[in-house]
């Protein structure tokens, strides 16, 4: 075994066997929409994915034949693993996209791929309203493989060890919920079997009552179940949430997305009954700050420019919105380019805040994470009160995070690190958009919207978009998804190849 | 020592690794073209509107008047303040479900988008664009016919209303309330764009695939004899 950043022979085809794997489970999951296409007689749509998921299946047999067994693999080989199946699944999953014959290029089927399964929910497909059902339903199983982590089920069949731990926390995952990587992907898996069930009947029942017929409505269900839960932000047609007119499917859906944008650690505690944890957690708190705050700040908004005049709609409105970016799920309940059309400055403002903030870590929400944001206001406040003391004192605090945890320097080092560099991705999708000629606010609020894996847009993103700033996009969604760390092992592991020394 | 316990290879390659897989995929993607859906099938195309609607085109403030104006969504939503309270016209598919609205009314979807002209892109396989539209309340006791899908091609509807960007109707949804809609054209079932060399794609990949995949098995299989 060699270190990460000069790999072996044994080292690259450790990483290419479970990168081939994890390619074979997406592409197997594309004969689940094949055969839906099918039976609804869609049969270009289920050739389109059978041709997928052959070239992705084919892929991985030679790879078997030809790769010698995983041998003993480290943290390193798990992370790069992670980082490479995030740039290589997309293109798997792009390829029934683009043989639709609704995108322009490969390229913008790769976006959207890569959108699918890092749950931004940003799209440039063509003509959705008239989708096959086949590929309309594909796009959310990408929601739902990135979401729960195409990555978590190669370790729930494939792998173990070191580099099991790896490749979890390369897919940017912290929280160790069971005492192995393995036995936490199973709950993951169970507790979001769970809430299918629960979350798509709701919906079903929500939409019929809408007014949609029931075949409908179990189809419009389960798609949107996988968008909200995991947090993604596609939806089935293209007038997102606002088609529906329904306040009780925006209803459910906000708890969906609430559900998404926890983290599984949490859940795990809720199940056994320890719903304390909820007011003690630092994530929970810093969220309801947050979303107070930003809530208000969007109220304040939209009543100063008199865009809502009544509370009802102010409420519905805003705080689905607010949800909605906050969660990184990205659904939209009004046309996106109201957004910056018709809503002022305030509002937009607050939904590009909640968007940066994103959720709890170890969920599938991006952005730069309660956590961090809990741990630099720590630290804000121990400078803050460490100058006003002698100056041999030293403050010592914790925080609760599913245990006490002492703070400690490294900890806030690092969230403010990683909160850096989020702030330098959300800058500088910024100032590709403004090069590109884009507004200011127009090129912030897209640019946070794709780095944080949110998915609402003012309508930059579109097929017209020029293919620098789309690429911004992607790299935006990839760096944002893995949350840095497994990109730049793969960078390190790349350049060292390429350098042929260390 | 195997050949896989070697240590790090050098440069070269390293550099044929990455050149290689960045060469294939691009190969791939160039090769998938080939199989795309034919476009442009003539037969599938619907005929051109007569007497289309001619939008305005900017957004300067509308009349207030009873006369409505030619309007289109993308313009309607680029400025909804100019638009807001105003008669206007619009004319498009009307596309997927209708939802129940106040008073026994329906709520349906109207693009106006090229797609509710031209038929559906799955169906013709001409990329204009993505879709744009607005929520339309439609008069008490109207139903609309055709609703545009997969492989349908809506009604084309003119609707004549008052816009509203937050309508009291929807709670603060954007939408435009329908005093009268005219239909068009009627749509229909256009039917799916024929797999063609795809489905050929398919069958062939099918079998190479499970031809790997059982080289695959045997492979393990020796593997673990061995």
């Amino acid at each position: 075994m060699t270190l990460a950043f000069r790999p072996g022979v044994r080292d690259l085809s450790n990483v290419a066997v479970l990168v081939s794997r994890a390619i074979a489970v997406v592409s197997a999951a594309m004969l689940v929409p094949a055969a839906f296409g099918l039976a609804l007689g869609e049969t270009a749509s289920a050739a389109a994915l059978v041709v997928g998921a052959c070239i992705g299946l084919s892929l991985a047999a030679v790879a078997a034949m030809t790769l010698p067994d995983l041998g003993e693999i480290g943290w390193g080989d798990g992370m790069v693993a992670s980082g490479l199946t995030w740039l290589f699944a997309p293109l798997v999953c792009a390829v029934p996209l683009f043989l639709s014959g609704h995108f322009d290029s490969f390229l913008d089927a790769y976006f959207d791929a890569m959108s699918g399964l890092t749950c931004a929910g940003l799209s440039v497909l063509q003509d959705l309203d008239h989708l096959p059902d086949s590929m309309n339903l594909w796009r959310h199983v990408m929601h739902f493989l990135g979401g729960q982590g195409i990555v978590l089920v190669v370790l729930t069949f494939f792998a173990g060890g070191g580099g099991a731990v790896g490749m979890y926390a390369g897919e940017g995952r912290e929280d160790k919920i069971l005492p192995n990587v393995r036995r936490t992907a199973r709950f993951i898996w169970r507790a979001s079997l769970v809430y299918f069930v629960i979350g798509s009947t709701a919906l079903t029942i929500a939409l019929a009552a809408a007014g949609m017929d029931l075949a409908s409505s179990v189809f419009h269900a389960v798609n949107l179940f996988m968008a909200a839960f995991d947090t993604g932000g596609f939806s089935p047609r293209s007038s997102s949430i606002g088609y529906y007119h329904s306040a009780p499917v925006e209803a459910v859906l906000i708890v969906l997305m609430v559900a998404g944008a926890l983290s599984f650690a949490l859940h795990y505690r809720l199940w056994q009954g320890g719903a304390r944890e909820l007011l003690r957690n630092i994530e929970t708190r810093v969220l309801a700050v947050t979303s107070t705050a930003f809530l208000v700040m969007m109220a304040i908004g939209l009543v100063g420019d008199g865009v809502y005049t009544d509370l009802t709609s102010l409420l519905r409105r805003s705080l689905f919105q607010l949800v909605s970016a906050h969660s990184g799920a990205g659904f939209a309940s009004v046309p996106g380019v109201l957004f910056s059309s018709g809503w002022g400055l305030l509002a937009p403002g607050a939904l590009i805040l909640a968007m940066t903030v994103g959720g709890m870590s170890g969920s599938t929400t991006g952005g730069i994470k309660a956590i961090r944001i809990g741990l630099v206001a720590k630290m804000l406040g121990v400078i803050s009160r460490q100058s006003s003391l002698p100056r041999d004192a030293h403050v010592v605090t914790s925080y609760h995070h599913m245990q006490r945890q002492d703070f400690s320097s490294d900890a806030a080092r690092a969230a403010t690190t990683v909160l850096l560099l989020f702030l330098f991705l959300y800058f500088s999708g910024t100032a590709m958009g403004l090069l590109y000629g884009f507004p200011l606010e127009e090129s912030l609020f897209e640019s946070t919207s794709a780095a944080a894996g949110v998915g609402l847009s003012v309508g930059i993103t579109a097929p017209s978009m020029p293919d620098g700033l789309m690429l911004t996009y992607i790299a935006q969604m990839y760096l944002g998804r893995l949350e840095f760390i497994s990109a730049l092992a793969l960078a390190g592991y790349v350049g060292a190849m390429v350098r042929g020394r260390v | 020592m195997t050949g896989w316990d070697r240590d790090a290879p050098g440069r070269r390659f390293g550099v044929t690794v990455v050149v290689t897989v960045v060469l294939a995929w691009a190969g791939l993607a160039a090769g998938l073209t080939l199989l795309l859906p034919a476009t442009g099938d003539p037969a599938l195309l619907q005929p051109p509107l007569a007497d289309p609607l001619v939008a305005t085109s900017t957004c300067e403030e509308p009349q207030r008047t009873r006369t409505p104006v030619p309007a289109r969504s993308g313009l309607v939503l680029s400025c909804p303040e100019q638009f807001d309270g105003r008669f206007v016209v619009i004319e498009g598919e009307t596309i997927g479900d209708t939802f129940d609205g106040p008073d026994g009314r329906l709520w349906v979807q109207v693009n106006d988008d090229a797609y509710a002209t031209a038929g559906p892109l799955s169906s013709t396989g001409r990329l204009t664009g993505t879709n744009s539209g607005l929520a339309v309340l439609l008069p008490r006791g109207h139903v609309p016919g055709e609703l545009g899908g997969p492989g349908v091609s809506g009604d084309v509807v003119r609707v004549i209303g008052v816009f509203q960007a937050a309508s009291p109707a929807d709670q603060g949804g954007p939408a435009v309330i329908a005093e009268a809609v005219v239909t068009r054209r009627a749509g229909g079932h256009v039917g799916h764009a024929a797999p063609g060399r795809l489905g050929v794609a398919a069958v062939v990949g099918v079998v190479v695939t499970a031809l790997l995949l059982a080289g695959a098995a045997g492979v393990r299989r020796r593997r673990q004899l061995a």
